[in-house]
């Protein structure tokens, strides 16, 4: 009985309504909220949650509860799979329908493949410069390098309070504070009022505080963490890593920042900033830093030539182009490919877009530098697959009702 | 109707579902892999680490930097200075190459230990305290001044060859001067004696004056120094990628309120100079010839730092010995209203131009602040305007004087 009941709930098409008019409320207040929380936070918090508790508009917090995306997402896919499995018939009327019923399926559990399994990344390079590897634009990872051997801890492991014991690193990480978006400040020597926020490294040079979370889409969070290192010998210092000093672009921008203090005195200070951090136990080094998360790739990328075209007269971008050289060892393969807007390079399951770029020649001094955006997604077809399904499907269900109403009138 | 009445499916698709998800947790796992060239190091395009300034990066022409003369030892070739160095060499030998440079820095390059630290780090050397760094150093003649020479042996942490860093330090009044040899081990050391020559010969163009920024001592910095920076980074080609939240840094160094200066009398013969990023006033004075000497007032919360520290900066930048707590309590004292400000009055030598200079400053604690003012310049200039700098500062009107 209760079995049936079950059944009866998940199959029933009033269920299937009531989850649409959910998702219909959650995209709306979604949308809304991205002007008081900003685009990635509604994303995570709105439609990859299961519960939305409490919720912005028009500056003001809601309390109300929602069914987040995933909760929404699971339950249509129950909803629409036991439906699919239970009311299965093999008869030539239903032919349609079943196909239509399956490409949705099929979208749903791409979406979520596409959710779990996809990644955007940057591959940034000046000319001359070859990358097998490109960087997440929105996850961390804290790595110690001894000699070749990179031990990548990611930001989401670096919560307050967490210790992280790898077999690759001779010590433990404990995790003081992690800030998901953080400031930094240089501490000039005759201001550095404040105790530094570690006994060593970086902290010395740096003050770092945590800071709001960024809103507007063209800005991203730059984490930092304090943390201990604590060997079997007991504590080996407290350190701070942070990728205001881990990504290039970071670096660059607080040269550019500090560049009203005088070229050198910029040059300078970034140049403290990437001074290594190292930590010695046993007679082996391990240098850390904080960056994006990093994704290598079997084959690597060269960077030829950029080139930024103009409209005559304006700034206003009219090409830009990449020209790369694939270096793949294992096939052997070693060509040159061109990237521009809108003529991705499609290799080894990633997709390469021309993104940013800087030209050199416009900038004297500067070597000329190219941003691809990256994106691997495994289920990138599912889309395009369950669309061809549920068209193939209304279209057969039409032509199967055509026919029959044809012959109906025939036989009249 | 032939109902698939079994839910045996659902397992199966559950499962393809657990094990979608499970591949996606994979990012919060520690990941441990070998890479072929380890870049760990950070070296964006335009910031370089410090002192290990790779060559490409030329320096545009008519650049501020300071010129040196120098003696090129043989099998040295001259390389193109790149934006940092002033010069550049490079030793070849045995299919084995070193990278010799000259690197300026301005006032704030900070202590040896640290610096010297730096090197070790470079070649694979743990770090040491700063008192054991400076026990290492050995004796060498920079320009005829003394100077400290680091003779450091490690390996590439990248590739594992040997190497070894000469690095000598000379801290003059304005900079201080890193020269560095870093290569092959053994090329380095039979390098040495060339080296030490180098050093020798060096000779400093007399006329070398560092652009502001280089010599810009961090004494002068106000008190809303933890807000230098404008909010956004300015400085970025409009292609460039957004740098993060620039917030902390801070707003932009505003000019200087006028209601921020104290309410003085210029005296006659000071004529008001260009005024650095952290000076509330600066003046200039003319003596006989081409003598001169300069006023830099500026200011700072608390105490600036310590008036310890302060004063021994301004040893420093004579190349006169650092004094201890004693001898600073035994410094005059100058009554400036009723507040008490300590005198200091120095000669010694610019390490630069090896010319003669005196310094007179008063350090002023007032309202929670410091105020600094440095005469310094040609010895006779300074005596001629000692007396009127006094006056000066007494004749002040302070803004936060409440």
């Amino acid at each position: 009985m209760l079995i049936k009941k079950i059944v009866g709930f998940f199959t029933s098409l009033r269920l299937t309504s009531v989850l649409l008019g959910f998702a219909i409320i959650l995209v709306f207040v979604g949308t809304l909220a991205q002007a008081d929380e900003g685009l990635y936070a509604v994303q995570a918090n709105y439609f990859k949650h299961w519960l939305v508790i409490g919720f912005h508009m028009f500056g003001k917090k809601i309390p109300f509860i929602l069914p987040g995306g995933y909760l929404i997402g699971t339950l249509l896919l129950v909803n629409l799979v036991a439906t699919h499995v239970y009311r299965f018939e093999l008869a030539p009327k239903k032919i349609g329908i079943q196909f239509a019923h399956a490409g949705i399926i099929l979208l749903l559990i791409g979406q979520l493949a596409t959710d779990l399994l996809a990644r955007e990344l940057q591959m940034r390079f000046v000319e001359g410069e070859t990358r097998s590897y490109s960087d997440s634009t929105g996850e961390y990872e804290l790595i110690f390098a001894a000699g070749n051997e990179i031990t990548a801890i990611p930001a989401s492991r670096l919560q307050p309070g967490a210790v992280v014991s790898v077999n690759s690193l001779p010590f433990a990480v404990h995790v003081k504070s992690f800030w998901r978006n953080s400031d930094v400040n240089f501490r000039a020597p005759m201001m550095a009022n404040a105790a530094p926020l570690a006994t060593n490294g970086l902290a010395l040079s740096f003050d770092f505080k945590p800071a709001e979370d960024v809103k507007a889409m063209d800005q991203r969070n730059i984490p930092t963490v304090v943390m201990e290192l604590v060997g079997k010998g007991g504590s080996l210092g407290t350190w701070v890593a942070s990728v205001w000093a881990g990504e290039p672009a970071q670096v660059e921008g607080v040269r550019n920042y500090y560049m009203q203090m005088g070229a050198d005195m910029a040059q300078k200070i970034a140049g403290q900033l990437v001074v290594p951090q190292t930590v010695t136990v046993a007679g082996k080094t391990f240098t850390f830093t904080m960056r994006p998360a990093r994704v290598y790739h079997p084959f690597s990328l060269t960077l030829l030539k950029a080139t930024h075209t103009v409209y005559p007269g304006t700034d206003i971008p009219k090409d830009f182009r990449s020209r790369v050289r694939i270096d793949n060892p294992q096939s052997g393969e070693q060509r040159e490919v061109e990237i521009s807007m809108n003529h991705p390079l499609r290799y080894g399951g990633y997709t390469y877009y021309q993104y940013q770029m800087t030209q050199g020649e416009m900038h004297p001094g500067e070597q000329s530098f190219s941003a691809l955006q990256v994106v691997h997604n495994p289920s990138w077809l599912t889309p395009y697959i369950g669309c061809g399904m549920v068209g193939v499907g209304l279209v057969i269900q039409f032509f199967y009702h055509l026919s029959g109403f044809v012959t109906k009138r025939k036989t009249k | 109707m032939k109902h698939l009445t079994s839910l045996n499916a659902l397992p199966l698709v559950a499962s393809a579902l657990m094990l979608l998800a499970n591949t996606g947790c994979g990012r919060d796992d520690v990941k441990v892999y070998h890479v072929a060239t380890n870049d760990t190091v950070v070296n964006p395009p335009g910031v370089l680490a410090p002192m290990a300034m790779p060559s490409g990066m030329v320096m545009p022409a008519g650049n501020s930097q300071p010129k040196i003369k120098y003696t090129l030892p043989t099998g040295w070739k001259e390389k193109t200075a790149t934006q940092m160095r002033v010069a550049s060499f490079e030793i070849a030998g045995d299919s084995k190459t070193a990278d010799v440079s000259v690197i300026p820095l301005g006032a704030m390059s900070g202590g040896d230990g640290p610096n010297v630290n730096r090197w070790r780090g470079q070649i694979g050397l743990a770090a040491l305290a700063e008192a054991e760094v400076l026990k290492t150093a050995e004796k060498v003649e920079i320009a005829g001044q003394a100077a400290d020479l680091y003779d450091l042996a490690g390996t590439n942490p990248g590739s594992g060859n040997a190497q070894r860093i000469l690095g000598a330090i000379l801290h003059g009044d304005d900079a201080a001067w890193y020269f560095k040899v870093i290569g092959d081990s053994t090329l380095v050391e039979n390098n040495k004696t060339a080296f030490v020559n180098f050093l020798k010969s060096v000779q400093f163009d007399k006329n070398a004056a560092f652009p502001t920024p280089s010599a810009m001592d961090m004494s002068q910095l106000p008190p809303s120094h933890p807000a230098i920076g404008g909010a956004d980074a300015g400085g970025l080609p409009p292609s460039h990628p957004k740098v993060g939240s620039m917030g902390g840094i801070g707003a932009p160094v505003p000019p200087v309120d006028p209601a921020d200066k104290p309410a003085w009398t210029i005296p006659a013969g000071w004529q008001e100079g260009p005024l650095a990023q952290f000076l509330i006033a600066k003046f200039i004075v003319k003596g006989d010839g081409e003598a001169s000497a300069a006023i830099n007032v500026s200011r700072l919360a608390g105490d600036g730092g310590g008036l310890l520290s302060n004063v021994n900066r301004w040893h420093q930048q004579l190349s006169i010995a650092a004094i201890n707590g004693e001898e600073l309590a035994k410094l005059p004292v100058l009554d400036v209203g009723g507040v008490k400000a300590t005198l200091v009055d120095i000669t010694g030598n610019s390490p630069l131009s090896k010319q003669p200079v005196r310094l007179v400053g008063v350090v002023l604690p007032l309202g929670g602040q410091t105020w600094f003012y440095k005469l310094m310049g040609d010895p006779t200039v300074v005596t001629q305007q000692k007396e009127t700098l006094l006056q000066f500062v007494k004749s002040a009107k302070y803004p936060d004087a409440h």
